[in-house]
C-alpha cells in the first residue's frame, strides 16, 4: 500500500503542478513563533518555516527568508502540522439527511468491497472549507456502509478545496451490522478472505467456469480485495468489544492483514496484546458509556491505558464528528489529556501518529523538510477549546479562514449596516 | 440583562395555591346541599418526592467563584448550611464544627442545568427495550409525559454528575408537532422517577418545529410540509381553547352555586389547557429563524408563552426580535450541517443571541455532550471573543445554570450561588472555560454527591452493576 500510495501521490503532484496555480514559485515563509515540528528536530522557537511548490523546503533557526517571499509573522503563536481526521466522511456528504449530497453509502448496489470512494469526492465542499479554517487539514475519508461486511476502498483526501484534494487510495474498510450474531460475523469475515485467497490463486481456472460458484461476494468485489490479502491494502475494522478485538488479532494472526482497528472501545482491556500484535487502533476519547453490550467497559481513559501499554493509536472522533465537526478532532485530544494522557501524545494523536498508521508519514503529519505543507497557526494551546486559528496552510496555500458559516455569522454580525440580503 | 418572567413565577406559586383558592371559593358560596361535588383536576397526580441527600455545614475557602449571577470574585468562599447557600464572599463567619475545603487554586460555580436531556428516556445500552423517548404514533401526543418513562438507572445520569450537572430537563423526542411533558429532575440516584423530580419545578411542554414532524409523518397521514405542521399546532390550540372554556365555564358556574356536571377530562387538553392558563412552559424543538417567528406568532394568537426554543440554530439571525419577546435560545456551541435546517448553524450563535441581550443557554441534547457543557459554553465564548463579543467567563457561566433555570421556571430556587438557593455547587480542578479541568466535587442541596477523590461516591445504577468497575467509565 505504501508504494502504491506513494506512486499515486507522486502522479497527484505531477498533475496539479502541471495545471495547478501560476503563483508556484513563490515561496511562501512563516516567521518566529512556537513550532511544534512533530519531527527529529522537536520543538522550535522563534524558527522559520519555508515553503515552496506546496512544500516544505525548510525549517530551522537558522533558515534565511529569500527575498520576495510573502512572510506571515508568527510570533507569540504555536505552530503546529495540520490536524488529520482518520474516519471521516469529508467530501462525500454536504448535509447528511438529504438525498442528493452523500456519496459514501453502497447500500442495495452491487458494490460492497470493489465500492471506492474517489469517483463521489466534492471538492468545492462548505463542509471541508469550515473544517479547514479550524485547522484539519488533510483526512482519511471512507464508506459508511454496504451490504458486506466489506464497505469499500477510502480515500486520503487533503483539505485544498479543489480538484487536487484526492491524494491516494486508502484503506480498505470493514464492518460488522449492529445486528450482526457475531459468529456468523466472524465467519463471514474468514470465509470471504478464504474465497479470495483461493479466488486469487486459481483466477483462470474459476474464470474458464471451473471453480466452485458459490463465493459470497462477486468476484469484482473479491478483486478488491486482493490487495488486502496480500497485506498490501491496509484494512480498517471496526470492532470495540474486548472479545472481538482479541477475534481481530487472530485474524491479523492467521491471514497476515496490515489491520487496524476503529472504535476499539474496550482496547484497555487487551491492550497488552493489542501492543504484542502490533496492531495500530483508532478511537473516539469521549467515548465512556455502555451504549451497547460490546461498549459496556467504556472509559475516558481508553487513550491513556493505551499508550501506557505502548500500543499505536490516533484520535478520531465519529458521529457528527466524522464530518461537519470533524474539526474537534483537537478537543478529543484535550479531553483524553484531561484523562490522563500526556499532552504531546494527544498531539501526535491527531498528526504524526495517524500519518505513520496510515502509511503515508512520508507527506503528512509533520513538519519537516519535504513534506506537504499542512500547517496551521494557532493563537494559543492548539488542543484548548478556546484556542482558534489564525492562519491554515493546506497543500503550501494560505487559506484565508473564510467559510459559507464564517460569511453568515458576518452578514449577521452587521445587520445595522445593510438589510441581510445586501452584505 | 436577566429577565423575570411572569408566566414562569405564575406557574410555580400555582401549585400551592391551586388548591386552596378552589377550597376557598367553595365554601364562600351558598351552594345547594344535594348537587354534585366539585371536580377538580389533579394537577400533581405522581408528585415529587425528592430529599435532599444528607449534608453537613460546609465551607470552600479562597477559591475563585463564578457565582453564576456575573461576577467572578477571587479568593472567595462559599458557605453551605441545611442544603442552602449561606453565604458568599470573603471573610465569612464560619459556623463551628463546619466542614473546610481548601479551594486554593479551584474555581467553584453553581451545578450545570441542562434545559435539554433525553438521558432515561433513550437510556443506555441503546436497545429497543429502552428507547421510549417518541411517541411517534400521532403527530400531537400532548397527553404524554415523559417521566413515565425515564429510567433512573441509566448509566448517562452518573456520568454527567462527573460533569458537573446537578439539574437537567428530561424531554420527549422530536418526532411530534407536540410532543407531551417534560420533567425536570435532580441528578441524583435514585430508584424511582419521583425521587429525582426537582420539587415545585414546572412542568414543560414539548413541541417540534420543521423537518422531524414532517419526515417521521409525511407518508403516514402527515403532516407532511411546514405548512401542515402549523395548521396541526393551531388545530391542537383551538381543541385546548375550548376545552379550557368548558373548564372555566364549569369553575365559574359552581362557585356561582349552580348545580352543574365537569366536562369529562382529557389527559391531551389538560396539558395544553396548562399551557393556556401560565403553568407549563412551552419548550420547541425549532431550527430556523423563520418558524421560529412563526411560532412567536402563534404564541401571541392563542395568547401563550413560548420559554425556549432548543437547538435554535438560527437565533443569530433573529436575537433582536427574541429578545424582544423574552423567548430563551438553548442551543450547541458548534453543531451543524446534520439536516438542512441545521445547515445555518454558527459557531458565534449563543455570544450574539446573549450580544442582544436575549436569554442564552449552552444545551447538550446528547449523553456525551452533557458531560462537557462547560467545555461548549467555553467553545462559544471564545467564538465570541474573536468577533468583538467580549463577555467576561463570568457572565458566559449565565449561559449553564442561571438562563437555564430561568427557562425551567426554578431560578428563584437554584441557578446562582446567592443565599438562599440550593446549595447546588460544583468545585473545578480550575478554569472550568478549559478542556483540562475537571469536576472534583459536586454537591446538590449541600449534599456531596460525588467527589472525583472519594471512589465511595461514585455511583453506579442497576445494570452496571456486576459488569464494570465502579467509576470505571472516568
Amino acid at each position: 500500500m505504501r508504494k502504491s500510495i506513494l506512486k499515486i501521490i507522486v502522479a497527484a503532484f505531477v498533475a496539479f503542478f502541471l495545471t495547478g496555480p501560476v503563483a508556484l514559485a513563490k515561496i511562501l515563509a512563516i516567521k518566529g513563533g512556537t513550532v511544534h515540528t512533530l519531527g527529529k528536530k522537536g520543538i522550535l522557537s522563534k524558527a522559520i518555516i519555508l515553503i515552496e511548490n506546496g512544500k516544505i523546503k525548510a525549517v530551522g533557526q537558522n533558515v534565511t527568508i529569500p527575498n520576495g517571499a510573502e512572510v506571515i509573522d508568527a510570533a507569540g503563536k504555536t505552530i503546529v502540522p495540520g490536524f488529520m481526521h482518520s474516519s471521516s466522511r469529508l467530501g462525500l456528504s454536504e448535509i447528511s439527511l438529504t438525498k442528493d449530497s452523500n456519496e459514501h453509502n453502497a447500500k442495495k448496489t452491487p458494490f460492497t468491497a470493489a465500492f471506492d470512494v474517489r469517483y463521489g469526492l466534492k471538492s468545492n465542499s462548505v463542509v471541508i472549507a469550515d473544517n479547514r479554517r479550524h485547522g484539519l487539514t488533510h483526512a482519511i475519508t471512507q464508506p459508511s456502509l454496504a451490504d458486506s461486511v466489506f464497505y469499500g476502498s477510502g480515500a486520503v483526501i487533503s483539505l485544498t478545496g479543489g480538484a487536487d484534494m484526492y491524494v491516494g487510495k486508502g484503506p480498505m474498510v470493514a464492518s460488522f451490522a449492529k445486528t450482526l450474531n457475531r459468529n456468523v460475523a466472524w465467519a463471514t469475515m474468514r470465509l470471504i478472505l478464504d474465497q479470495v485467497r483461493y479466488y486469487d490463486q486459481n483466477r483462470s481456472d474459476i474464470m474458464e467456469g471451473e471453480g466452485p460458484g458459490d463465493f459470497l461476494l462477486t468476484t469484482f468485489n473479491m478483486d478488491a480485495l486482493v490487495p488486502v490479502i496480500k497485506g498490501r491494502q491496509k484494512l480498517v475494522l471496526t470492532v470495540d468489544s474486548e472479545d472481538n478485538l482479541r477475534q481481530a488479532i487472530a485474524l491479523k494472526r492467521d491471514y497476515g492483514l496490515d489491520l487496524i482497528l476503529n472504535s476499539a472501545v474496550e482496547a484497555w482491556k487487551v491492550a497488552d496484546e493489542l501492543a504484542a500484535a502490533e496492531i495500530p487502533v483508532i478511537i473516539n476519547p469521549q467515548e465512556n458509556l455502555p451504549e451497547k453490550f460490546g461498549k459496556l467497559a467504556a472509559t475516558f481513559r481508553n487513550a491513556a491505558m493505551l499508550d501506557t501499554a505502548g500500543v499505536q493509536f490516533a484520535i478520531s472522533p465519529g458521529g457528527m464528528a466524522a464530518n461537519h465537526n470533524a474539526f474537534m478532532v483537537n478537543h478529543m485530544a484535550g479531553l483524553a489529556v484531561a484523562h490522563g494522557l500526556s499532552w504531546e501524545r494527544a498531539l501526535e494523536a491527531i498528526t504524526i501518529s495517524p500519518a505513520r498508521i496510515f502509511g503515508i508519514d512520508k507527506f503528512f503529519g509533520s513538519i519537516e523538510k519535504g513534506k506537504i505543507a499542512n500547517i496551521a497557526l494557532w493563537d494559543g494551546d492548539p488542543l484548548e477549546v478556546t484556542s482558534n486559528t489564525v492562519h491554515v496552510i493546506v497543500n503550501g496555500v494560505n487559506h484565508p479562514l473564510v467559510s459559507r458559516r464564517t460569511l453568515l455569522r458576518d452578514r449577521y454580525l452587521n445587520l445595522n449596516k445593510k438589510p441581510y440580503a445586501y452584505h | 440583562m436577566f429577565r423575570i418572567d411572569k408566566a414562569m413565577v405564575v406557574a410555580t406559586i400555582f401549585w400551592a395555591a391551586a388548591a386552596l383558592i378552589t377550597a376557598t371559593a367553595i365554601a364562600a358560596e351558598d351552594a345547594p346541599k344535594d348537587r354534585q361535588p366539585f371536580v377538580e383536576i389533579n394537577k400533581n397526580p405522581y408528585p415529587s418526592t425528592y430529599e435532599p441527600y444528607p449534608s453537613v455545614t460546609t465551607v470552600i475557602n479562597n477559591a475563585t467563584v463564578l457565582t453564576g449571577a456575573g461576577e467572578q470574585l477571587e479568593g472567595a468562599s462559599v458557605l453551605m448550611e441545611n442544603g442552602k447557600i449561606v453565604a458568599v464572599g470573603s471573610e465569612l463567619e464560619i459556623p463551628y464544627g463546619t466542614l473546610v475545603i481548601d479551594g486554593t487554586g479551584k474555581w467553584v460555580t453553581p451545578g450545570i442545568i441542562d434545559v435539554h436531556s433525553h438521558l432515561g428516556v433513550y437510556a443506555s445500552p441503546h436497545h429497543q427495550s429502552l428507547s421510549d423517548g417518541n411517541e411517534a404514533t400521532s403527530p400531537v401526543t400532548a397527553d404524554v409525559w415523559a417521566e413515565h418513562s425515564i429510567w433512573p438507572q441509566d448509566p448517562g445520569f452518573s456520568r454527567a454528575i462527573a460533569g458537573g450537572v446537578t439539574t437537567l430537563q428530561i424531554l420527549p423526542g422530536s418526532a411530534n408537532l407536540i410532543g407531551g411533558r417534560s420533567a425536570t429532575v435532580k441528578n441524583v440516584p435514585s430508584r424511582t422517577r419521583e425521587g429525582m423530580k426537582f420539587p415545585g419545578a414546572p412542568y414543560g411542554l414539548k413541541m417540534a418545529c420543521g423537518e422531524n414532524p414532517k419526515r417521521v409523518y409525511g407518508k403516514k397521514g402527515g403532516p407532511s410540509t411546514r405548512m401542515a405542521n402549523m395548521a396541526g399546532y393551531r388545530k391542537a390550540w383551538i381543541k385546548a381553547r375550548d376545552y379550557k372554556g368548558k373548564w372555566d365555564s364549569y369553575t365559574r358556574k359552581y362557585q356561582a352555586g349552580e348545580d352543574v356536571s365537569a366536562p369529562s377530562q382529557d389527559l391531551e387538553l389538560d396539558t395544553l389547557m396548562g399551557v393556556l392558563n401560565g403553568e407549563i412552559l412551552i419548550h420547541n424543538h425549532c431550527y430556523r429563524a423563520d418558524e421560529m417567528v412563526s411560532m412567536i406568532n402563534m404564541a401571541h394568537e392563542f395568547n401563550y408563552k413560548i420559554s425556549t426554543f432548543h437547538h435554535a440554530v438560527e437565533s443569530y439571525k433573529i436575537a433582536d426580535i427574541l429578545a424582544k419577546e423574552k423567548v430563551c435560545s438553548a442551543m450547541w456551541s458548534d453543531w451543524w450541517g446534520f439536516k438542512l435546517e441545521a445547515f445555518d448553524g454558527v459557531d458565534e450563535n449563543i455570544p450574539m443571541v446573549a450580544s442582544a441581550k436575549a436569554c442564552a443557554i449552552v444545551h447538550s441534547d446528547d449523553p456525551n455532550g452533557i458531560q462537557r457543557l462547560n467545555q461548549e459554553a467555553a467553545k462559544a465564548w471564545a467564538d465570541g471573543r474573536k468577533v468583538g463579543l467580549n463577555f467576561t467567563r463570568g457572565e458566559a457561566f449565565t449561559w449553564l445554570a442561571l438562563n437555564p433555570a430561568k427557562a425551567l421556571g426554578i431560578a428563584d430556587k437554584t441557578g446562582s450561588l446567592e443565599v438562599g438557593k440550593m446549595a447546588d455547587v460544583v468545585i473545578w480542578s480550575g478554569d472550568p472555560f478549559s478542556v483540562y479541568s475537571l469536576a472534583e466535587k459536586v454537591f446538590i442541596d449541600g449534599a456531596l454527591l460525588y467527589d472525583r477523590a472519594d471512589p465511595d461516591t461514585y455511583w453506579q445504577g442497576d445494570f452496571e452493576l456486576g459488569q464494570n468497575a465502579r467509576g470505571a467509565h472516568q
